[in-house]
């Protein structure tokens, strides 16, 4: 466009050059022709008055006739004052070439010559076709130049305008066109960076853009659809599993209860002097028992884990106490199997920590009870070690190896899948492996560990976990075992494979001349308890809730109270925290000792009936040795010796 | 043709020879275009001879014109042009009375000739030739000046002609 107008300015200019040229030209024809006379009769007067009509012609800055021997005939000047100054450009040296040429010797043809702001005409004069004189004219070109100057600015004008005009057209059209194309993109971008499927493209075109941008919509609008049902079904499906988890943990409960009733009864059969047969049947239901037990139990942890109710604890330990009880818990099982049993800790690993040891407990249970299950000859042995990993956290390495039958290699894989048994072959050579090594890897995995095991067939497995753990902020006490552990290890390896009571075989038990209150709604319970209490000598009185416990204590005498947690109207906790306020009120100076038996095993729990004012903690299903230390420790003035 | 390098003579041979580019003759008085026009003067001299050299020049008016030396003013009414030079002042009434009523172009340098009802009159004012013309009698004789003669010529009016010599009878 700049372009056209370009050649529209220089096309004007030319040809406003051109027609200020012919313009003077044919006043310099009719000057000259009307001088005719005047010249060939030597009327200068008559010439001079011809000239001055010039004055009309505003641009004419002065006009001379010359004779054909170069001589001046007549002058006209113009007397404009606005003329004066390119007057005296004309008569200066700077133009005398033009001047004086044509002045000496006349011009025969047309001449014409511009300058910036001059334009010299000369034009012969003829008569009848033979020359006769010259005119001279010299015009002023400073009014054409302003009329380009103007044309020039109206064209910019305009130009300018034709641009801004280009301008908002283009942008309207750049916004009718690209803009719903940018608001399509906008938009896609943002659903697929924020996954927001509630979002619509607004600005609908009338064109194909449109019909792309209101097909997007539809699509948006079919995903978010799906989106709704699916969150839909998910909420379902999560309010299914919870249903599932809450049915399970029930079912586990309300199942729990009469195995503990079951596994209470065969260990009072199993303390009755029996015949062998007899005493070889009820070790079976004993078995069966503790296995269904123990698989019901996993099946909660997994529903649990599973829906992700399992909340992990966070809570100073002691390593060694862990120790120590899993020596207890399976010192029996070892010493029936004839295995040696060993722990041992690292030089220098830290037993002052924080963490869940009630689940790492469980781990290491369900990794030792495999070993010990799997192994027929030779021994067992747990060693812990760890390495730190900064001011706060430790890394522990817990590795259990048997000499056992060992895993094949395709069986390694599998064996700590859910629900998995590694295959038929493996149930029918080693038994069912249970859900504990899936729990175990499910527990590990929560608490940010990792779990495997090597074995070399017919040699024995090598089960390991690594957990991190945090180090007790408690500074106080011993943080590192000042005994060896090798020496520990051996101690507590004297003391599982040394002589002592035998489970299996009905023992005298220790007498004590006391009175016991027992507290359980479940009758089962309260027989199993009692009837357990008779090994003891122990007179057991039971009752059925805590309110009647309470009325008990007030009316009779007793040494020792054992009380389940969950009861109905009443929970055991309340009920003791009633007790102990009873005996504030009476600034009562050997407040009763209280044994909170429940069925939870939580590390949490076991706190929660210490700070309830509860003593100690019997777990259920009844296991007569613990219950034994219970009462060697809280009944030991009521011992009778014999 | 300046007038301080070229005596008298030379000026009126070249005033007679550019009043043939500006009046026209009527057309029935020139029958023919490729007939000479007819230039009449009672004087053989200087003027005549320098017009009949300025004619010959390549360059001059392409009109043919035949040059005749006439001594009666009779023989005046024979030509299209007559030229009355003062020394022939005598003849000038009746060369004006013998072309009267014909389309004869009369030119003389004789004070008084156009008052007294001749065409063209010569006359020297002021050291410079200057042309006096009865508009009149040239019209009235269907000859056309030229404006442009016009406009340096001094119009001699009719009162000037009333005033003047008396206009013979036709």
């Amino acid at each position: 466009m700049s372009l056209a107008a370009l050649i529209i300015l220089v096309f004007v200019f030319i040809r406003s050059n051109t027609s200020v040229v012919e313009t003077n030209t044919l006043i310099a024809d009719i000057v000259g022709f009307q001088s005719t006379a005047a010249l060939v009769f030597e009327d200068q007067e008559s010439g001079v008055e011809i000239l001055s009509s010039l004055s009309r012609q505003p641009d004419i800055l002065n006009a001379t006739i010359l004779t054909m021997d170069g001589t001046p005939f007549s002058r006209y000047t113009s007397s404009q004052p606005g003329h004066t100054r390119l007057l005296a450009k004309v008569s200066s040296s700077e133009y005398e070439g033009i001047q004086q040429q044509t002045r000496v010797s006349g011009v025969s043809e047309k001449l014409v010559e511009f300058t910036s702001d001059i334009l010299y005409l000369s034009s012969p004069i003829k008569l009848n076709g033979a020359q006769i004189g010259t005119l001279n004219l010299s015009v002023d070109l400073t009014p054409l130049h302003k009329n380009i100057l103007l044309l020039t600015m109206a064209v910019l004008l305009f130009l300018m305008f034709a641009f801004e005009l280009a301008y908002l057209l283009a942008n309207r059209l750049q916004r009718s066109v690209t803009g719903p194309i940018e608001e399509l993109s906008a938009t896609i971008l943002d659903v697929s960076e924020k996954g927001d499927y509630t979002k619509r493209v607004e600005l609908i075109t009338k064109d194909e853009i449109g019909i792309l941008a209101s097909n997007f919509n539809l699509m948006l609008r079919n995903i978010d659809d799906r989106d709704r049902e699916l969150e839909k079904l998910v909420n379902e499906l999560k309010l299914a599993t919870k249903a599932k988890s809450a049915f399970l943990a029930n079912m586990s409960h309300e199942i729990r209860t009469p195995m503990n009733g079951i596994l209470g009864i065969t260990a009072l059969l199993l303390e009755m002097p029996e015949t062998d047969k007899k005493r070889a049947y009820y070790k079976t239901i004993d078995g069966s028992a503790k296995s269904l037990m123990q698989l019901i139990n996993d099946i909660l942890d997994l529903s649990k884990i599973e829906s992700g109710n399992y909340n992990l604890d966070e809570a100073d330990f002691n390593l060694n106490d862990t120790i120590d009880e899993l020596q207890r818990l399976f010192e029996s099982l070892a010493r029936e199997k004839s295995l040696q049993l060993t722990f041992s800790l690292a030089a220098g690993t830290p037993v002052r920590l924080m963490g869940d040891s009630t689940r790492l407990r469980q781990v290491i249970i369900n990794l030792v009870g495999n070993a010990l299950k799997f192994t027929e000859t030779g021994s067992v042995s747990v060693s812990i070690s760890a390495t730190q990993k900064d001011t706060s956290h430790v890394l522990f390495l817990f590795e259990v190896n048997d000499t056992g039958i060992g895993i094949p290699l395709q069986v390694r894989e599998k064996i700590f899948s859910d629900f998995t048994q590694a295959d038929d072959s493996i149930t029918r050579n080693y038994g069912g492996t249970g859900l504990g090594l899936a729990v175990s890897r499910n527990i590990v995995k929560l608490m940010q560990g990792q779990i495997g095991v090597d074995s070399i067939e017919g040699q024995g497995s090598r089960f390991w976990f690594t957990l991190p753990l945090g180090l007790s902020r408690e500074k106080t006490g011993i943080q590192v075992e000042k005994t060896s552990p090798l020496e520990s290890s051996t101690e507590r390896a004297a003391h599982i494979s040394g002589p002592g009571d035998d489970s299996s075989s009905s023992t005298e038990r220790a007498q004590y001349q006391a009175r016991i209150l027992v507290v359980d709604d479940s009758d089962v319970n309260q027989f199993i308890l009692i009837e357990t209490m008779t090994k003891f000598g122990i007179d057991t009185v039971a009752v059925g809730s805590g309110a009647e416990a309470i009325t008990a204590l007030k009316e009779g005498h007793f040494d020792l109270v054992v009380m389940d947690i969950q009861m109905p109207y009443m929970s055991g906790i309340e009920a003791t925290a009633r007790i102990r306020e009873s005996e504030r009120l009476i600034s009562c100076k050997n407040p009763m000792p209280i044994i909170a038996f429940s069925a939870n095993a939580m590390q949490g729990d076991r706190e929660r009936f210490l700070q309830a004012g509860m003593d100690d903690y019997l777990s259920k299903p009844l296991q007569i040795e613990v219950l034994a230390a219970v009462l060697k420790k809280w009944l030991g003035r009521h011992l009778l010796t014999t | 043709m300046h007038a301080k390098t070229f005596n008298e003579s030379d000026i009126k041979a070249a005033f007679l020879y550019y009043f043939l580019y500006f009046i026209t003759w009527p057309d029935q008085e020139v029958d023919n275009k490729s007939d000479p026009l007819k230039f009449c003067s009672f004087d053989a001299g200087p003027v005549t001879q320098t017009l009949e050299s300025i004619l010959a020049s390549p360059k001059a008016i392409n009109t043919a014109v035949e040059i005749h030396i006439i001594e009666n003013p009779a023989e005046a009414t024979e030509c299209n042009y007559v030229y009355v030079d003062s020394k022939n002042s005598a003849s000038t009434a009746l060369v004006i009375s013998a072309t009267s009523g014909k389309s004869i172009l009369t030119v003389s340098d004789n004070d008084g000739f156009a008052n007294a009802g001749g065409m063209i009159e010569l006359t020297r004012i002021s050291n410079k030739v200057k042309v006096r013309i009865n508009l009149e009698v040239l019209s009235l004789h269907r000859l056309k000046a030229s404006s442009k003669l016009l406009k340096l010529a001094e119009i001699v009016t009719r009162s000037n002609v009333r005033g003047g010599i008396d206009v013979p009878e036709e």
